[in-house]
């Protein structure tokens, strides 16, 4: 009875939520007028080849000329037609072939307020964007209900914390440490939002912050006596202050939710088997911790290795394709996103002692009597 | 430093892993070697799509048999996590025609002046291949984390059926959710920071941010990885549930024809 309740309950708010997010994507559709920017609609299209652009290593590109027609959407404009040319590269590495009724952002050239010519400026994504946030929203409440929607919370609540951050920042302290207190802080609010106030939570926090900072103090250490030997920080040049106290932060972020879940994985397994067996041995613990922990760490080493090196991909196969070597690609190329996948499975693999011997001896004291 | 840092990282694997450490060790390096073939194949004029696909299997054999030893679990896993590359594959290539994230954004061109961005790669695809690549790890790991727990389950009740399996496989997945979340979170949190701290330093409108390309790019990425491994949950509940149901239903049969043979042969 109680069951079915809480299933309806269930239902009735998933069908508010689903009606909440498809209106909200309809929103997007239709928020031109939103927009102090001049968007227009594609209307229609037509290709022109141009020339083949011959590279000297033998690869060629042909290049097209696009003449759109787009009309106006929003502004003092809106409803007038405008005609644009739009030139692109086939394999489009940088520009790109529009389609019809896709949106645009336009800056106008006017003389005597009649729209002389326009030029491209951008492509709306909002809309996709919402799309994204929706369907996510959407499955992780579908498939984790309320914990789902604890998760968002979390989410939501660390974005925030990171934006103050960063806010923080920019009056003066140094990012690295700002990043460590903040790491302490979304500890704290991801373990109790994962498994609630306890024991085996307040054993997670901790384990999870000795870790981190045992990673990192290994990682300075590195970086300390190699100097940044190797790494090339091509990928962070779009950043106009320096970029290794960034870096540093980046590293003390990326594993931590990696080293989070191993602690929790740990303490809440062991919290499980002293509750099933008050004289379990200390020995037995810890084989049985160490035994958890190596299944879940090779599949989790996995996890920040794609997650990181799916990055660099576009960038190796254009290099490749310049005529450097795989060796060179091989030894300088990936280092940046090496370096962040190594101390992530670093802060992986030590937290996983770390989290047994700290659980074992929060419960110590049970355990004996 | 990347080569101090690897040794560290195998002494580690090595102490605390023993034999099963190693092979993680060996995992890494073997799937980059393999992302370097995808580069090469790709560099030498392939389609991207073709070659990603069977890599990721690829990879995903080797992470699930090769690591985790060939059994039911692995095998549900396995099975599971190739329904959910297929369906992804047509999702990226839906969304990656519309939402226009390939290639490079400005911003990004502008560091980087000594290579040809032209070079005849059709970078479309390869931006729907690396939104896949991207997301294989995390859901092979929940996947084999449900099939594992759920195989358990139906060892130590085996009077279970296919629902009440699938029931136990969400409420499994539900635990493990909440962890997911959080490491996907902060791996990209980690990845994403230079472009967050961009977006400061040179006061980008919310508007602006929204629509960029550079942020479009990583964001499709992070969302589309996080539904991915929502999603493993329940098709692994399904695949799993199946296959540990099937193979008792089989036993059964077994138990019964014996017990038939052997009323037979006492009946002579």
């Amino acid at each position: 009875m109680n069951y079915l309740k809480k299933h309806k309950l269930f239902t009735i708010c998933y069908t508010i939520l689903v009606i909440l997010s498809i209106s909200l994507v309809i929103f997007t559709y239709h928020n031109h007028s939103f927009y102090k920017e001049t968007i227009a609609k594609i209307t229609s299209t037509q290709e022109e080849y141009i020339s083949t652009d011959t590279i000297t290593y033998g690869y060629h590109e042909d290049i097209y000329m696009q003449t759109i027609k787009a009309i106006i959407l929003n502004g003092s404009d809106k409803g007038q037609t405008i005609i644009i040319n739009n030139e692109y590269h086939q394999g489009e590495a940088y520009d790109q072939k529009y389609q019809v009724g896709d949106e645009i952002f336009v800056s106008l050239n006017k003389k005597n307020n009649r729209i002389k010519n326009a030029h491209i400026e951008g492509y709306k994504r909002d809309k996709y964007i919402v799309i994204l946030i929706v369907s996510f929203i959407l499955v992780i409440v579908l498939v984790g209900q309320l914990k789902g929607f604890l998760s968002i919370i979390s989410v939501l609540l660390n974005i925030i914390i990171f934006n103050c951050l960063i806010y923080i920042n920019t009056k003066g302290i140094s990012l690295p440490l700002l990043s460590f207190i903040g790491a302490i802080i979304f500890t704290l609010i991801c373990l109790t939002l994962v498994s609630g106030f306890n024991k085996k939570t307040l054993a997670a926090i901790i384990s999870s912050i000795v870790g981190l900072s045992v990673t990192m103090l290994i990682t300075l250490i590195v970086i300390h006596f190699s100097q940044y030997n190797g790494i090339r920080f091509e990928q962070m040049e779009l950043l106009t202050r320096p970029y290794e106290g960034i870096f540093i932060s980046e590293i003390i972020l990326g594993g931590l939710g990696a080293i989070m879940d191993i602690s929790i994985s740990i303490s809440s397994s062991l919290n499980e088997l002293i509750e099933k067996d008050n004289h379990i041995s200390l020995k037995a613990l810890s084989k049985s911790g160490i035994n958890i922990g190596k299944d879940i760490m090779s599949t989790m080493i996995n996890v920040l290795f794609f997650t990181y090196i799916c990055t660099i991909i576009p960038n190796l196969t254009i290099y490749f394709r310049n005529g450097i070597e795989i060796s060179n690609l091989i030894s300088e190329y990936i280092s940046l996103e090496m370096t962040r996948a190594l101390t992530g499975a670093i802060g992986i693999t030590l937290t996983i002692p770390i989290a047994i011997s700290i659980t074992l001896l929060l419960y110590k004291r049970r355990l004996k009597q | 430093m990347i080569k101090i840092l690897s040794i560290i990282l195998l002494i580690l694997l090595l102490l605390i892993g023993g034999k099963r450490g190693l092979k993680t060790f060996l995992t890494i390096y073997i799937n980059l070697f393999l992302i370097f073939i995808i580069i090469v194949l790709v560099g030498w004029g392939f389609n991207p799509q073709i070659p990603t696909f069977i890599i990721c299997l690829i990879i995903s054999i080797i992470i699930l048999f090769f690591l985790n030893g060939t059994n039911k679990k692995t095998i549900s896993s396995f099975i599971s996590v190739t329904i959910l590359l297929i369906i992804f594959f047509i999702i990226t290539i839906i969304f990656g025609n519309n939402i226009y994230i390939q290639g490079y954004a400005e911003e990004n061109i502008e560091g980087i002046s000594y290579v040809i961005y032209d070079t005849g790669i059709n970078m479309l695809a390869l931006s729907n291949c690396i939104i896949i690549i991207g997301l294989i790890g995390n859901i092979i790991d929940t996947s084999i984390a449900i099939s594992s727990a759920l195989y358990e389950v139906s060892i130590n009740n085996p009077h279970l059926n296919i629902k009440e399996l699938f029931k136990s496989g969400m409420s499994i997945g539900k635990d493990i959710l909440g962890t997911t979340t959080n490491t996907l979170f902060f791996a990209y949190l980690g990845s994403c920071m230079t472009l967050l701290i961009f977006f400061q330093d040179f006061q980008y409108s919310l508007t602006a941010i929204i629509n960029s390309k550079i942020f479009a790019t990583e964001f499709t990425r992070i969302m589309l990885s996080g539904i991915a491994s929502f999603l493993v949950i329940p098709i692994t509940s399904i695949v799993a549930s199946f296959l540990c149901t099937i193979n008792k239903e089989e036993k059964t049969n077994e138990k019964n024809e014996n017990n038939i043979r052997r009323q037979r042969n006492t009946s002579r």
